[in-house]
């Protein structure tokens, strides 16, 4: 019997080292995926970084980026295709990526501010974050971090089904002034990046609305299918396999210009409605770290939106590629800050104000 | 991507052999019943359990390997349940339990392995005839909930919140479950209204609570818990097993069960709020009464076996029928699922045979080749599984509390719900000590934001008028059928009660 028992004890071990393996294996194909980058790495870097920074040899060790999301989100999938290329640029060092989702950002932002500040340890910044800011009393504002630099702007557009009378923006936009609070406008979440497109376009044609919240992006273009809704304000690529197989379509896209992926797609702008609404992804520091690092890192991402490779993947990946640099997405978060605080307080939205 | 591959054609049934025979996935099958088999036949741990404990693993996956190994689990615990059952009188899973009350008097006739071999045949048929079944409903109810709305999956969450309520042992007991996991659903940020509520200003609740680090302490930390405090030795098991094999005779008589059982297993997997705990006692009863020798149950009648695992396993392709289909989880097993869905980024509801058409049918292919997987695992391995029975609960439940942890803290990489895990495991543990049921809680958080959303939203696009959702059809049949238990139970527990105070 003691035999036995001891077999099995070896078997249940094999098992979980097989078991251990199989993931170890998987991680080891993509420099970020977050096993390897589970414990944040902060605070020895900072300790072994020691109090004077060192321009000519940053960066000597890999670079942290706290990424306030889930993998697999918008924020995650475009800083993973930074990561990648991230290597050749920076003395070799890797660019590790670790998740810390949960609260819309808010999370992962207030542990990225228990770290000790280093030059190796940055956080990802986006949009969303700016407006929950604005939504809830948060313990930071978009300001309390130092821009790097930004390198997505996507920008949101609105599903109608492909048999909606619809066929342009000025089409809605007309029905809506003549019905106020009839026409059904899906977003992914009260206070989120896309209905708070919603709410600006309101603002910009004096339209009134029934805005109808979902849990995020993909129900909601689903709830345009089902017929329960008129439209939805959507983000690439969100409801893009329905618009590819012909259930659904783009009415208008909310940016300055057309865009590669949908060429056939008109702005709301040359429609003569003038709304542009753009979402930024970036990167940003602590404010204590070294202003040097924040200007080495500014060039590092500079190359790495220059690369082939990373531009290649945001394409494949409908994410529209730009290069802000740290002063320019610096003045596009404060844009955004007082666009949003706007638009929240003037629509009495979340519990801040 | 909207591909359909046609079963029939003969390049189909190539491109979902290779999809289920690729090594990722084929590996995944294989450690998802061997670990299915083994779980289950820990008494103690069962198939949600299981699944917890492979989410480190499960994280890193894609979606149909994931699931695979997820299914693999739920099927090879239905199966493994049966052996402790029958060798010493304890179901390793609580829907083995009705195996137990002939497996174990067959057993001690010195026939277990009669007993051991019509489990695993009852198991295996049982399991293809539910693979079957979620290969052909699956699809078509899918595209029929496409036109699902808001008043009908409100009127659908309703449905399944009130056979939660009825399903349990002690109705109130099982209510105030329930209703303390519609409570904690309400926590974190409102989708509708955009607030925040029951935060109490603290960042780990704004995002609300993670189903997945609950399910992580109310079960598995709350058993290991339960465990070690537990010092009663697991009794002893007879060495003689007899023969494994079945006389022509005895096949024919597990035919009839075995197939009416099945049906029993199916339909009771689909309703949501039941399980394989029910359908085994019901499909038991059933067999029963149609018996030839209704006499022989209780005292190791093999009919009684069939009928108790077939069924059981029959409801794991049942339950997942809801659960892809509707994104309606029926019962626990299948809520642990839903959160590990999202954790590998896939959200389960109609939309998903929209998008994952192929990965969806290489899955069921995949269902219907793991129960012959059992079926060789069970064949050669019966002796082995046997001696898991016999690991040291001293070095087993530290192991089960390692992944428990493990688990958790992978789901974002913060201690955040890890903490909440082991908070919800102390609680668990004392649910399980005063017997307050842990899988209405579950059901009541899952399904609690899905029905208070689209109330909200119904009320939103209709003008506030509630009585839309008694003129839509399908949500007001929901909704009188909803009604109508509600009034239903508290009768029963009314006339139940007087019962009692008049005896």
């Amino acid at each position: 019997m003691r035999k036995g028992k001891r077999q099995i004890v070896c078997m249940i071990m094999a098992a979980a080292m097989l078991a251990g393996c199989s993931s170890g294996g998987s991680t080891s194909t993509t420099a970020a995926a977050p096993a390897e980058t589970t414990a944040p790495v902060s605070t020895e870097q900072a300790a072994s970084s020691g109090g004077v920074f060192d321009a000519s040899s940053y960066p000597n060790m890999p670079v942290t980026l706290v990424v306030p999301w889930k993998v697999g989100g918008g924020s995650d999938v475009s800083a993973r295709a930074a990561a990648n290329v991230f290597k050749t640029y920076a003395n070799g060092q890797p660019l590790v990526i670790t998740n810390i989702e949960g609260g819309s950002g808010v999370q992962g932002i207030s542990e990225y501010m228990t770290y000790d500040p280093s030059p190796y340890t940055l956080l990802s910044w986006a949009t969303a974050q700016t407006i929950k800011t604005h939504m809830q009393e948060t313990k930071f504002s978009a300001f309390d971090f130092r821009p790097i630099c930004g390198f997505v702007a996507d920008s949101p557009y609105l599903l109608v089904r492909s048999d909606s009378p619809f066929q342009t923006i000025n089409d809605l936009v007309e029905y809506a002034k003549e019905n106020p609070g009839k026409l059904t406008v899906g977003n992914s979440g009260t206070g989120g990046g896309n209905h708070l497109a919603v709410l600006q376009l309101c603002l910009a044609t004096g339209i009134e609305v029934n805005h109808i919240a979902y849990e995020g992006g993909a129900p909601s273009s689903s709830a345009v299918l089902s017929g329960e809704i008129d439209c939805s304000m959507n983000m690439p690529a969100e409801g893009l396999t329905s618009v590819d197989a012909g259930d659904l379509r783009m009415l208008c896209l909310f940016a300055e210009e057309r865009s590669d992926f949908w060429p056939d797609v008109p702005t709301a702008k040359e429609c003569g409605v003038d709304v542009v609404n753009n979402q930024f992804r970036g990167v940003v520091i602590s404010k204590e770290a070294p202003e040097e690092a924040a200007a080495a890192l500014e060039k590092i991402f500079e190359q790495v939106c220059q690369d082939e490779d990373f531009q290649q993947s945001l394409k494949d990946l409908n994410i529209n590629g730009v290069w802000l640099d740290a002063e320019a997405y610096g003045k596009a978060i404060e844009e955004e800050d007082a666009l949003y605080q706007e638009i929240i307080q003037s629509n009495g939205l979340g519990d801040k104000y | 991507m909207n591909k359909r591959v046609d079963f029939f054609s003969g390049i189909g049934i190539v491109c979902l052999a290779a999809g289920v025979f690729e090594p990722t996935t084929f590996l995944m099958m294989i450690v998802g019943c061997v670990s299915g088999i083994v779980i289950g036949a820990i008494p103690g741990l069962s198939g949600s359990i299981g699944i917890i404990l492979l989410l480190p693993l499960v994280y890193k996956l894609d979606m149909v390997p994931a699931l695979v190994v997820m299914a693999g689990i739920f099927c090879g615990s239905m199966y493994g349940g049966s052996i402790p059952a029958i060798l010493i009188q304890t179901p390793g899973t609580p829907s083995a339990a009705a195996t137990a009350l002939d497996g174990h008097p067959l057993a001690a006739k010195g026939k277990a392995g009669k007993a051991i071999t019509v489990a695993l045949i009852a198991s295996v048929t049982g399991g293809l005839f539910s693979g079957f079944c979620l290969m052909w409903i699956s699809p078509i109810l899918a595209t029929w909930a496409l036109k699902f709305q808001a008043p009908e999956y409100f009127a659908l969450a309703l449905f399944g919140l009130t056979l939660i309520a009825s399903s349990g042992a002690d109705f109130l007991k099982g209510l105030i479950s329930g209703f303390i996991g519609l409570l904690l659903s309400c926590v974190g940020v409102d989708v509708i209204t955009g607030s925040a509520r029951f935060t109490f200003d603290s960042v780990m609740l704004i995002g609300g609570l993670n189903v997945l680090p609950l399910l992580v302490g109310l079960f598995a930390i709350a058993q290991a818990f339960a465990d070690v405090t537990n010092k009663t030795e697991p009794p002893k098991q007879d060495k003689s097993y007899g023969s494994f094999l079945l006389t022509k005779a005895e096949w024919k008589r597990i035919a009839v069960p075995v197939l009416l059982s099945g049906v029993i297993g199916v339909v009771i997997g689909i309703i949501p709020g039941s399980g394989g705990a029910i359908a085994c006692f019901l499909a038991y009863e059933v067999v029963r009464k149609i018996s030839k020798h209704p006499e022989e149950f209780g005292h190791g009648s093999i009919e009684g076996i069939a009928a108790a695992e077939c069924s059981n396993n029959a409801t794991c392709g049942g339950a997942m029928i809801p659960l892809l289909t509707l994104g309606v989880p029926g019962d626990a097993v299948t809520a642990v699922m839903m959160g590990a869905f999202m954790l590998v980024g896939i959200k389960p509801g109609p939309t998903l045979f929209r998008d994952y058409g192929s990965q969806m049918q290489t899955f069921f292919v995949a269902f219907l080749v793991m129960q012959f997987v059992i079926l060789l695992l069970g064949a050669l391995g019966t002796k082995l599984w046997i001696r898991v029975l016999g690991i040291p609960r001293t070095i087993l439940m530290p192991a089960v509390m390692l992944f428990c942890f493990l688990g958790a803290f992978s789901l974002s990489n913060s201690t955040k719900d890890a903490l909440f895990a082991l908070v919800f495991g102390i609680l668990g543990y004392f649910m399980k000590k005063f017997k307050y049921p842990a899988p209405p809680m579950i059901l009541g958080l899952v399904l609690g934001s899905l029905a208070e959303q689209n109330m909200n939203r119904t009320l939103m696009i209709y003008d506030n008028d509630w009585t839309v959702l008694f003129r839509r059809p399908i949500s007001g049949v929901l909704m009188v059928v909803s009604i109508g238990i509600i009034v239903w139970s508290f009768r029963e527990v009314l006339t139940k009660k007087k019962g009692d105070s008049a005896a």
